[in-house]
Protein backbone atom coordinates (compact mmCIF):
# COMPACT_ATOMS: atom_id res chain seq x y z
CA UNK A 1 0.00 0.00 0.00
CA UNK A 2 0.94 3.73 -0.77
CA UNK A 3 0.62 6.62 1.75
CA UNK A 4 -2.38 7.94 0.08
CA UNK A 5 -3.97 3.92 0.87
CA UNK A 6 -2.59 3.83 4.34
CA UNK A 7 -4.50 7.07 4.99
CA UNK A 8 -7.75 5.85 3.40
CA UNK A 9 -7.37 2.82 5.67
CA UNK A 10 -7.02 5.01 8.58
CA UNK A 11 -9.78 7.31 7.90
CA UNK A 12 -12.01 3.98 6.85
CA UNK A 13 -11.56 2.97 10.95
CA UNK A 14 -8.63 0.52 10.08
CA UNK A 15 -6.21 0.84 12.81
CA UNK A 16 -4.53 -2.15 12.27
CA UNK A 17 -1.31 -3.84 12.33
CA UNK A 18 0.40 -2.05 9.43
CA UNK A 19 -1.57 0.99 9.18
CA UNK A 20 -1.26 2.15 12.56
CA UNK A 21 2.78 1.69 12.29
CA UNK A 22 2.78 3.40 9.09
CA UNK A 23 1.31 6.05 10.00
CA UNK A 24 3.26 6.05 12.98
CA UNK A 25 6.65 5.85 10.76
CA UNK A 26 6.15 7.63 7.89
CA UNK A 27 6.58 11.42 8.59
CA UNK A 28 4.39 12.99 5.77
CA UNK A 29 1.83 10.41 7.06
CA UNK A 30 2.38 11.68 11.06
CA UNK A 31 1.92 14.93 10.02
CA UNK A 32 -1.89 14.28 8.61
CA UNK A 33 -2.58 11.63 10.89
CA UNK A 34 -4.55 14.58 13.65
CA UNK A 35 -6.20 15.78 10.99
CA UNK A 36 -7.62 12.00 9.82
CA UNK A 37 -8.04 11.73 14.09
CA UNK A 38 -10.33 14.97 13.86
CA UNK A 39 -11.78 13.77 10.20
CA UNK A 40 -12.91 10.60 12.26
CA UNK A 41 -13.85 12.59 15.42
CA UNK A 42 -15.90 15.09 13.25
CA UNK A 43 -18.06 11.93 11.25
CA UNK A 44 -19.20 10.42 14.05
CA UNK A 45 -20.71 14.04 15.65
CA UNK A 46 -24.53 13.60 14.47
CA UNK A 47 -24.82 17.63 13.76
CA UNK A 48 -22.29 17.07 10.81
CA UNK A 49 -24.96 14.89 9.04
CA UNK A 50 -27.86 17.44 9.87
CA UNK A 51 -29.26 18.95 6.60
CA UNK A 52 -30.90 22.58 6.55
CA UNK A 53 -34.61 22.84 5.54
CA UNK A 54 -34.90 23.41 1.74
CA UNK A 55 -36.04 26.18 1.90
CA UNK A 56 -33.34 28.23 3.81
CA UNK A 57 -31.67 29.26 0.77
CA UNK A 58 -35.08 31.53 -0.58
CA UNK A 59 -34.99 32.32 2.79
CA UNK A 60 -31.97 34.28 2.69
CA UNK A 61 -32.26 35.61 -0.06
CA UNK A 62 -35.26 36.95 0.89
CA UNK A 63 -33.63 38.41 3.54
CA UNK A 64 -30.91 40.17 1.91
CA UNK A 65 -33.49 41.19 -0.76
CA UNK A 66 -35.68 42.54 1.71
CA UNK A 67 -33.09 44.44 2.78
CA UNK A 68 -31.39 45.77 -0.24
CA UNK A 69 -35.26 47.05 -1.13
CA UNK A 70 -35.07 49.03 2.61
CA UNK A 71 -32.36 50.80 1.26
CA UNK A 72 -33.42 51.37 -2.13
CA UNK A 73 -37.21 51.26 -3.20
CA UNK A 74 -40.08 53.44 -2.43
CA UNK A 75 -38.55 56.50 -3.85
CA UNK A 76 -40.58 59.27 -4.40
CA UNK A 77 -39.73 61.29 -7.27
CA UNK A 78 -38.83 63.74 -4.52
CA UNK A 79 -36.72 61.58 -2.84
CA UNK A 80 -34.93 60.55 -6.18
CA UNK A 81 -34.28 64.47 -7.38
CA UNK A 82 -34.79 66.98 -4.70
CA UNK A 83 -33.72 64.77 -1.69
CA UNK A 84 -29.79 64.69 -3.87
CA UNK A 85 -30.21 68.17 -4.86
CA UNK A 86 -30.52 69.24 -1.34
CA UNK A 87 -28.16 66.64 0.04
CA UNK A 88 -25.81 68.34 -2.64
CA UNK A 89 -26.61 71.49 -1.16
CA UNK A 90 -26.13 70.75 2.02
CA UNK A 91 -23.06 69.85 1.32
CA UNK A 92 -21.29 72.56 0.26
CA UNK A 93 -22.85 74.91 3.19
CA UNK A 94 -21.58 71.89 5.27
CA UNK A 95 -18.32 72.05 3.82
CA UNK A 96 -18.28 76.39 4.10
CA UNK A 97 -19.19 76.46 7.24
CA UNK A 98 -16.14 73.30 8.02
CA UNK A 99 -14.19 75.75 6.29
CA UNK A 100 -15.04 78.47 8.73
CA UNK A 101 -15.63 77.09 12.20
CA UNK A 102 -13.59 73.82 11.95
CA UNK A 103 -16.54 72.31 14.25
CA UNK A 104 -18.84 70.98 12.03
CA UNK A 105 -22.07 69.85 14.33
CA UNK A 106 -22.54 66.05 14.67
CA UNK A 107 -25.18 64.52 12.19
CA UNK A 108 -27.22 63.12 15.50
CA UNK A 109 -26.47 63.29 18.98
CA UNK A 110 -28.73 60.89 21.61
CA UNK A 111 -28.42 60.47 25.43
CA UNK A 112 -27.38 57.19 27.06
CA UNK A 113 -28.44 56.35 30.28
CA UNK A 114 -26.33 54.32 32.90
CA UNK A 115 -28.24 51.16 33.69
CA UNK A 116 -28.73 49.04 37.08
CA UNK A 117 -24.65 48.09 36.93
CA UNK A 118 -23.89 51.54 37.02
CA UNK A 119 -26.92 53.86 37.89
CA UNK A 120 -25.03 57.27 38.80
CA UNK A 121 -23.23 56.95 35.45
CA UNK A 122 -24.93 59.32 31.92
CA UNK A 123 -23.22 59.88 28.46
CA UNK A 124 -24.07 62.24 25.51
CA UNK A 125 -23.37 60.11 21.98
CA UNK A 126 -22.66 62.39 19.12
CA UNK A 127 -22.31 61.17 15.76
CA UNK A 128 -20.35 62.13 11.86
CA UNK A 129 -21.17 59.84 8.90
CA UNK A 130 -18.39 59.33 7.21
CA UNK A 131 -17.52 57.27 4.10
CA UNK A 132 -16.43 54.70 6.15
CA UNK A 133 -19.45 54.58 8.43
CA UNK A 134 -19.94 56.52 11.97
CA UNK A 135 -17.54 58.95 13.80
CA UNK A 136 -18.36 58.65 17.41
CA UNK A 137 -17.92 61.35 20.22
CA UNK A 138 -19.08 59.76 23.72
CA UNK A 139 -18.85 62.16 26.50
CA UNK A 140 -19.36 59.83 29.61
CA UNK A 141 -19.66 60.80 33.34
CA UNK A 142 -20.24 59.11 36.76
CA UNK A 143 -18.49 55.98 35.36
CA UNK A 144 -15.94 54.27 37.42
CA UNK A 145 -12.26 53.11 35.76
CA UNK A 146 -13.01 49.83 34.24
CA UNK A 147 -11.30 47.49 36.81
CA UNK A 148 -8.05 46.03 35.70
CA UNK A 149 -8.34 43.21 33.13
CA UNK A 150 -11.61 44.67 31.71
CA UNK A 151 -12.30 47.30 29.03
CA UNK A 152 -15.52 49.82 28.49
CA UNK A 153 -16.99 48.83 24.76
CA UNK A 154 -19.73 50.39 22.73
CA UNK A 155 -21.69 48.71 20.24
CA UNK A 156 -23.93 49.39 17.48
CA UNK A 157 -26.83 47.27 16.85
CA UNK A 158 -29.75 46.20 14.82
CA UNK A 159 -31.51 43.59 16.23
CA UNK A 160 -29.04 40.46 17.28
CA UNK A 161 -26.88 42.20 15.11
CA UNK A 162 -24.33 43.95 17.21
CA UNK A 163 -21.08 46.01 16.12
CA UNK A 164 -18.67 47.32 18.14
CA UNK A 165 -17.03 51.41 17.79
CA UNK A 166 -14.12 50.72 20.17
CA UNK A 167 -12.99 50.29 23.75
CA UNK A 168 -12.12 52.59 26.23
CA UNK A 169 -11.12 52.63 29.79
CA UNK A 170 -12.91 55.33 31.89
CA UNK A 171 -14.97 58.13 31.63
CA UNK A 172 -14.16 61.30 29.58
CA UNK A 173 -14.29 62.49 26.07
CA UNK A 174 -13.66 59.50 23.94
CA UNK A 175 -13.77 59.36 20.06
CA UNK A 176 -14.28 56.15 18.56
CA UNK A 177 -15.12 55.12 15.08
CA UNK A 178 -17.69 52.06 13.83
CA UNK A 179 -17.90 50.92 10.18
CA UNK A 180 -21.59 51.21 10.07
CA UNK A 181 -24.27 54.01 10.61
CA UNK A 182 -26.64 54.82 13.44
CA UNK A 183 -29.69 54.54 10.69
CA UNK A 184 -28.70 50.93 10.00
CA UNK A 185 -27.47 50.40 13.65
CA UNK A 186 -29.71 52.44 16.19
CA UNK A 187 -29.19 51.19 19.10
CA UNK A 188 -26.21 52.23 21.05
CA UNK A 189 -24.84 50.82 24.38
CA UNK A 190 -21.76 50.19 26.40
CA UNK A 191 -20.42 46.75 28.08
CA UNK A 192 -17.73 46.11 30.25
CA UNK A 193 -16.10 43.68 28.56
CA UNK A 194 -13.16 41.11 30.16
CA UNK A 195 -9.86 41.36 27.66
CA UNK A 196 -10.24 37.89 26.16
CA UNK A 197 -10.72 36.52 22.58
CA UNK A 198 -14.24 36.61 22.94
CA UNK A 199 -15.44 39.38 19.90
CA UNK A 200 -19.12 39.73 21.12
CA UNK A 201 -20.92 41.49 23.84
CA UNK A 202 -20.39 40.10 27.30
CA UNK A 203 -23.84 41.29 28.54
CA UNK A 204 -22.25 43.09 31.40
CA UNK A 205 -24.38 46.14 30.17
CA UNK A 206 -23.67 49.78 31.68
CA UNK A 207 -25.28 52.19 29.39
CA UNK A 208 -27.59 51.57 27.03
CA UNK A 209 -30.06 53.89 24.77
CA UNK A 210 -32.63 51.03 24.72
CA UNK A 211 -33.65 49.29 21.27
CA UNK B 1 -17.36 38.23 -3.87
CA UNK B 2 -17.55 41.69 -5.40
CA UNK B 3 -20.90 40.39 -7.23
CA UNK B 4 -22.23 39.76 -3.47
CA UNK B 5 -21.04 42.73 -2.09
CA UNK B 6 -23.39 44.63 -4.87
CA UNK B 7 -26.39 42.52 -3.66
CA UNK B 8 -26.66 40.17 -6.63
CA UNK B 9 -28.99 37.98 -5.99
CA UNK B 10 -27.00 34.95 -8.25
CA UNK B 11 -23.99 35.76 -5.65
CA UNK B 12 -26.37 35.22 -2.81
CA UNK B 13 -27.63 32.27 -4.10
CA UNK B 14 -23.92 31.29 -5.33
CA UNK B 15 -22.44 32.01 -2.02
CA UNK B 16 -25.25 30.41 0.16
CA UNK B 17 -24.70 27.20 -2.29
CA UNK B 18 -20.92 26.89 -1.30
CA UNK B 19 -21.15 27.43 2.78
CA UNK B 20 -24.97 27.36 3.71
CA UNK B 21 -24.20 23.79 4.81
CA UNK B 22 -20.82 24.35 6.95
CA UNK B 23 -22.73 27.65 8.50
CA UNK B 24 -26.04 25.82 9.57
CA UNK B 25 -23.42 22.57 10.43
CA UNK B 26 -22.00 24.93 12.84
CA UNK B 27 -24.89 26.79 14.14
CA UNK B 28 -26.83 23.66 14.85
CA UNK B 29 -23.46 22.16 16.65
CA UNK B 30 -23.55 25.25 18.76
CA UNK B 31 -26.66 25.84 19.54
CA UNK B 32 -28.71 21.89 19.49
CA UNK B 33 -31.88 23.39 17.51
CA UNK B 34 -32.48 23.55 14.31
CA UNK B 35 -34.85 26.72 14.18
CA UNK B 36 -32.34 28.74 15.65
CA UNK B 37 -29.61 27.05 13.54
CA UNK B 38 -31.65 28.74 10.58
CA UNK B 39 -32.18 31.81 12.21
CA UNK B 40 -28.40 31.91 13.11
CA UNK B 41 -27.65 30.92 9.05
CA UNK B 42 -30.14 33.81 8.12
CA UNK B 43 -28.19 35.88 10.14
CA UNK B 44 -24.69 35.26 9.02
CA UNK B 45 -25.90 35.77 5.45
CA UNK B 46 -27.32 39.27 6.22
CA UNK B 47 -24.56 40.15 8.21
CA UNK B 48 -21.85 38.95 5.78
CA UNK B 49 -23.57 40.56 3.15
CA UNK B 50 -23.51 44.47 5.25
CA UNK B 51 -19.84 43.60 5.72
CA UNK B 52 -19.18 42.55 1.98
CA UNK B 53 -17.83 46.00 0.70
CA UNK B 54 -14.67 45.60 3.53
CA UNK B 55 -13.77 42.18 2.50
CA UNK B 56 -11.05 42.00 0.58
CA UNK B 57 -12.66 39.45 -2.43
CA UNK B 58 -9.37 38.15 -3.30
CA UNK B 59 -9.31 36.13 0.38
CA UNK B 60 -10.80 33.18 0.88
CA UNK B 61 -14.55 33.59 2.35
CA UNK B 62 -14.45 30.57 4.30
CA UNK B 63 -12.89 31.74 7.39
CA UNK B 64 -14.32 35.16 7.59
CA UNK B 65 -18.02 33.84 6.84
CA UNK B 66 -16.76 31.05 10.04
CA UNK B 67 -16.21 33.77 12.54
CA UNK B 68 -19.34 35.71 11.40
CA UNK B 69 -20.96 32.39 12.17
CA UNK B 70 -20.18 31.61 15.11
CA UNK B 71 -20.12 35.59 16.66
CA UNK B 72 -23.58 35.47 15.58
CA UNK B 73 -23.94 32.11 17.21
CA UNK B 74 -22.79 32.90 20.33
CA UNK B 75 -24.79 35.79 20.34
CA UNK B 76 -28.41 33.42 19.67
CA UNK B 77 -27.09 31.19 22.53
CA UNK B 78 -26.50 34.49 25.29
CA UNK B 79 -30.24 35.74 23.99
CA UNK B 80 -31.94 32.19 24.41
CA UNK B 81 -30.30 32.18 28.21
CA UNK B 82 -31.61 35.30 28.45
CA UNK B 83 -34.89 34.67 27.87
CA UNK B 84 -34.42 31.33 30.04
CA UNK B 85 -33.78 32.86 32.89
CA UNK B 86 -35.44 35.38 34.84
CA UNK B 87 -32.39 36.31 36.72
CA UNK B 88 -31.17 40.26 37.02
CA UNK B 89 -27.68 39.27 37.73
CA UNK B 90 -24.99 40.03 34.85
CA UNK B 91 -24.42 36.61 32.77
CA UNK B 92 -21.27 35.03 32.82
CA UNK B 93 -19.71 34.57 29.08
CA UNK B 94 -18.91 31.16 29.74
CA UNK B 95 -19.71 29.31 26.37
CA UNK B 96 -20.45 25.54 26.39
CA UNK B 97 -18.43 22.37 24.64
CA UNK B 98 -20.86 22.79 21.87
CA UNK B 99 -18.72 25.30 20.90
CA UNK B 100 -15.20 24.12 20.62
CA UNK B 101 -13.56 22.65 17.45
CA UNK B 102 -16.14 24.43 15.39
CA UNK B 103 -14.29 25.11 12.73
CA UNK B 104 -13.30 21.34 12.51
CA UNK B 105 -16.60 20.59 11.65
CA UNK B 106 -17.00 23.47 9.43
CA UNK B 107 -13.67 21.82 7.19
CA UNK B 108 -15.12 18.09 7.48
CA UNK B 109 -18.37 19.26 6.65
CA UNK B 110 -17.07 21.33 3.52
CA UNK B 111 -15.54 18.60 2.85
CA UNK B 112 -18.48 15.88 2.49
CA UNK B 113 -20.44 18.35 0.63
CA UNK B 114 -17.38 18.29 -2.13
CA UNK B 115 -17.85 14.48 -2.13
CA UNK B 116 -20.22 12.99 -4.73
CA UNK B 117 -23.69 12.23 -3.48
CA UNK B 118 -23.59 8.67 -4.26
CA UNK B 119 -20.39 8.30 -1.88
CA UNK B 120 -21.44 10.60 0.78
CA UNK B 121 -24.51 8.45 1.36
CA UNK B 122 -22.12 5.92 2.04
CA UNK B 123 -20.19 7.47 4.30
CA UNK B 124 -22.86 8.20 6.08
CA UNK B 125 -23.97 4.74 6.44
CA UNK B 126 -20.48 3.55 7.77
CA UNK B 127 -20.23 6.81 10.20
CA UNK B 128 -23.38 8.15 11.66
CA UNK B 129 -25.43 5.25 11.13
CA UNK B 130 -22.52 2.83 11.96
CA UNK B 131 -23.55 -0.05 9.52
CA UNK B 132 -20.99 -2.93 7.90
CA UNK B 133 -20.62 -3.10 4.37
CA UNK B 134 -23.52 -6.13 3.78
CA UNK B 135 -25.64 -3.77 6.05
CA UNK B 136 -25.05 -0.86 4.55
CA UNK B 137 -25.82 -3.05 0.59
CA UNK B 138 -28.80 -4.32 2.29
CA UNK B 139 -30.41 -0.93 3.33
CA UNK B 140 -29.29 0.88 0.04
CA UNK B 141 -30.28 -2.15 -2.51
CA UNK B 142 -27.05 -2.14 -3.76
CA UNK B 143 -24.40 -5.24 -4.53
CA UNK B 144 -21.58 -5.49 -1.84
CA UNK B 145 -18.96 -4.87 -3.92
CA UNK B 146 -20.48 -1.43 -4.83
CA UNK B 147 -20.60 -0.59 -1.54
CA UNK B 148 -16.94 -1.71 -1.06
CA UNK B 149 -15.47 0.38 -3.86
CA UNK B 150 -17.89 3.62 -3.38
CA UNK B 151 -16.50 3.62 0.11
CA UNK B 152 -13.32 3.12 -0.90
CA UNK B 153 -13.31 6.22 -3.44
CA UNK B 154 -15.30 8.33 -0.82
CA UNK B 155 -12.81 7.45 1.73
CA UNK B 156 -9.96 8.22 -0.34
CA UNK B 157 -11.45 11.44 -1.56
CA UNK B 158 -12.17 12.31 2.05
CA UNK B 159 -8.60 11.68 3.30
CA UNK B 160 -7.46 13.99 0.71
CA UNK B 161 -9.59 16.71 1.41
CA UNK B 162 -8.74 16.73 4.65
CA UNK B 163 -5.53 16.56 4.33
CA UNK B 164 -5.30 20.40 4.91
CA UNK B 165 -6.88 20.41 7.68
CA UNK B 166 -4.89 21.03 10.65
CA UNK B 167 -2.59 23.68 8.81
CA UNK B 168 -6.80 25.36 8.53
CA UNK B 169 -7.07 25.26 12.01
CA UNK B 170 -4.02 26.86 12.94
Amino acid sequence: MNCDEFRTQYLVGGDDDTTGPHLAACGACRFHREDLEAGRRALKDPAIWEEPPPELDKQVIALIAGNEDRRSAGLTWVERWVRPLVAAAVVVVAVGLYGVFRTPSPDWEVTMPGTSLAPLATSTVSGWNTDSGTRVLIAVEGLDRAPAGYVYELWLSQGPLHISAGTFTAGGEIELRAGVTRADFPRLWVTLEPLDDDQSPSGHTVLDTGA
Amino acid sequence: MRRFSDGDPGAVRDLYDRYGRPVFTVAYRALGDRSLAEEAVQQTFLQAWRAAAKFDPERDPAPWLYAIARRVAIDLYRRERRHDSDREEPEVAVLPDSFEAAWEAWEVRSALDRVPADEREILRATHFLGLTHEETAERLGLPIGTVKSRSYRAHRRLAELLSHLREATA
